[in-house]
């Protein structure tokens, strides 16, 4: 099977399967703009924004989901689930939120749209039925709206109820 | 004084602070705003709402229309059209959601708009910021004060003419097209004295409808008849329609091609019958096996294929004509067997009926057969229909047959 070669920002070269790396358009249009085909080239493409861990994760998804088709387009009207990520992907995605930002930026750099749909799915879930001073908690925001120091947690108790 | 000019510091300062996203900070931050978009798009109603009380920042950056568009579609009476089209671009979206939640919930205040002495058939019509409602053999025009929730008392204006009660009126081009109870139909310049009164029918004339210069006009009589708009030629008929029942409701088409009649099902048992507006000929009727008496009060079109009607038989009927002119969509059933007397829609989801008895309001949302909140309003015991209901994203007005009053929506 064909593969080719990637450079991570630190340098590190990656040696891929062509197939597991076509689905993202960026690598794709790369590829034909440096007229490089299928067969193994030997310099390696560059992708200056994404790092070797969070490059390893990535093609360790892509490798996962090699047979899975891209994700359908969604009705923009229609409301979003967050519900049906897969057991495999929850595995995947505990990590902690630096990584899993990182791993949103790397999926939006490379377009690969199934992995940025799971992972935005995943900061969605952690913001989904918490009071504003869980929110603030789980990603460590200071709350800085006036008045709300006090009132905020009776409040979000309140809120809770309805 | 102090305190107050050192709160409005802070605001000040607050504003500006909460323009930028703060740079150091949680690793949150780290994503660029499309992305804290898409991740939002995720979020319903109440995830985004607990996110604005987070922090300055997020309070400003999930109050924008994009996150809140999808909702609010799904809202009632939100001002976006079934097919997207917003109708109230000035509000901010998330302003509209809030308000739709009083709709749905049923929370509201009630007041008293207008009272006369004697009892009224009173038909009205909103415009830019003017409520025009018909009083005895005049139409008055009053001018809303920027709440919404009430008026000047001097009207702006008053159109008179008919040597007895105005039975129906609409609003088009400038003009208001009068039906009488005197067979007459009146056509007023709204920003002048000009009045035009011709004699149009034998009978009452109970309802009218004016779009794209023609006006149609329905009678006690048995039948409708298509006039032009234009000054040079009011009053030729065009056509005169025999439809063997008194016509109690109109309306034109969107594409104006044809109009719909609801008829009193006493004389012709297909109380809805839709005419070509050019030729006068009946192009279908609507539904099948109609009691004698059922008939139709209030008609509507929703789309070019889309209709509501109403009527004697308690149910109000959605119509698709593309899927079927015998069978209707949905219907909703009027739970205290009373007479509907009119109907309005928000052009989505939401419903608003009039029932015959006790003034009653009804708030319905379409996506289920119950009805969501009644509202009686009749304040004395004296019971009343309710003749005539508007809707805006902020009120409903309903007249009755004594007052004229008013749900505040947006200050429940």
């Amino acid at each position: 099977m064909p593969s080719i070669k990637l450079q991570s920002s630190g340098g590190e070269i990656f040696e891929v399967d062509v197939e597991i790396v076509k689905q993202s358009l960026t690598i794709k249009t790369m590829l034909e703009d440096l007229g490089m085909h299928d067969e193994g080239d030997d310099d390696p493409i560059p992708l200056p924004n994404a790092n070797a861990a969070i490059f390893k994760k990535v093609i360790q998804w892509r490798t996962h989901h090699k047979d899975n088709p891209p994700p359908p387009e969604v009705d923009e009207d229609k409301e979003k689930r967050t519900d049906d990520i897969s057991l495999w992907d929850q595995e995947f995605l505990k990590v902690d939120q630096g990584t899993l930002f990182e791993l949103i930026l790397a999926a939006n750099y490379l377009d690969f749209k199934g992995l940025l749909d799971v992972t935005c799915k995943s900061v969605a879930n952690m913001v989904k039925r918490k009071t504003p001073e869980e929110i603030c908690k789980t990603f460590n925001i200071k709350n800085d709206l006036p008045g709300t120091n006090k009132i905020c947690l009776w409040t979000s108790k309140l809120i809770l109820y309805f | 004084m102090a305190a107050a000019a050192a709160g409005e510091e802070e605001e000040e300062e607050a504003a500006r602070e909460s323009a930028a996203r703060p740079a150091a900070g949680p690793a949150l931050w780290r994503l660029p705003e499309e992305l804290l978009l898409l991740i939002c798009s995720y979020l319903d109603m109440r995830a985004l709402g607990r996110l604005a009380q987070v922090c300055r920042w997020l309070r400003r950056f999930t109050s924008c229309d994009l996150l809140w568009r999808r909702i609010a579609r799904a809202s009632l009476n939100s001002g976006f059209t079934r097919l997207g089209t917003d109708l109230m671009t000035s509000v901010p979206v998330k302003e509209r959601v809030k308000v739709s939640q009083n709709w749905r919930l049923g929370r509201c205040r009630e007041a008293i708009l207008l009272k006369w002495r004697c009892s009224q058939m009173p038909w009205m019509q909103l415009e830019d910021d003017s409520l025009y409602i018909s009083q005895a053999n005049f139409v008055l025009a009053y001018q809303f004060r920027p709440d919404g929730a009430s008026l000047n008392r001097r009207p702006l204006g008053v159109f008179a003419g008919h040597d007895e009660d105005v039975c129906h009126f609409v609003l088009a081009n400038s003009h208001i097209i009068s039906a009488g109870g005197d067979g007459k139909i009146g056509v007023h310049k709204i920003h002048s004295t000009f009045t035009v009164k011709y004699s149009a029918h034998e009978q009452e004339v109970n309802c009218v409808d004016c779009k794209g210069g023609i006006i149609v006009s329905g009678s006690r009589d048995r039948t409708a008849k298509v006039w032009p708009l234009a000054s040079g030629r009011l009053g030729q008929c065009l056509h005169t329609i025999q439809t063997e029942d008194r016509v109690w409701s109109i309306a034109i088409s969107p594409l104006l091609s044809s109009f719909v009649t609801g008829t009193a099902c006493c004389g012709h048992f297909s109380p809805l019958r839709i005419w070509d507006l050019n030729s006068g000929q009946l192009m279908t009727h609507l539904g099948s096996d109609f009691p004698p008496g059922a008939g139709v009060l209030d008609v509507m079109y929703e789309s070019p294929f889309t209709l509501l009607s109403c009527g004697y038989d308690t149910y109000v009927r959605y119509w698709d004509l593309r899927t079927s002119v015998r069978k209707c969509v949905m219907e909703w059933e009027e739970p205290h067997d009373s007479t509907l007397y009119c109907l309005q829609t928000d052009g989505n989801h939401l419903l608003a009926t009039g029932s015959s008895y006790y003034g009653v309001v009804r708030l319905w949302d379409r996506r289920q057969r119950a009805c969501l909140h009644a509202f009686p309003l009749t304040s004395t015991p004296l019971s009343s229909p309710v003749y005539c209901l508007r809707l805006t994203t902020k009120h409903l007005y309903a007249a009755l047959s004594y007052n004229l009053h008013v749900l505040d929506f947006q200050n429940p």
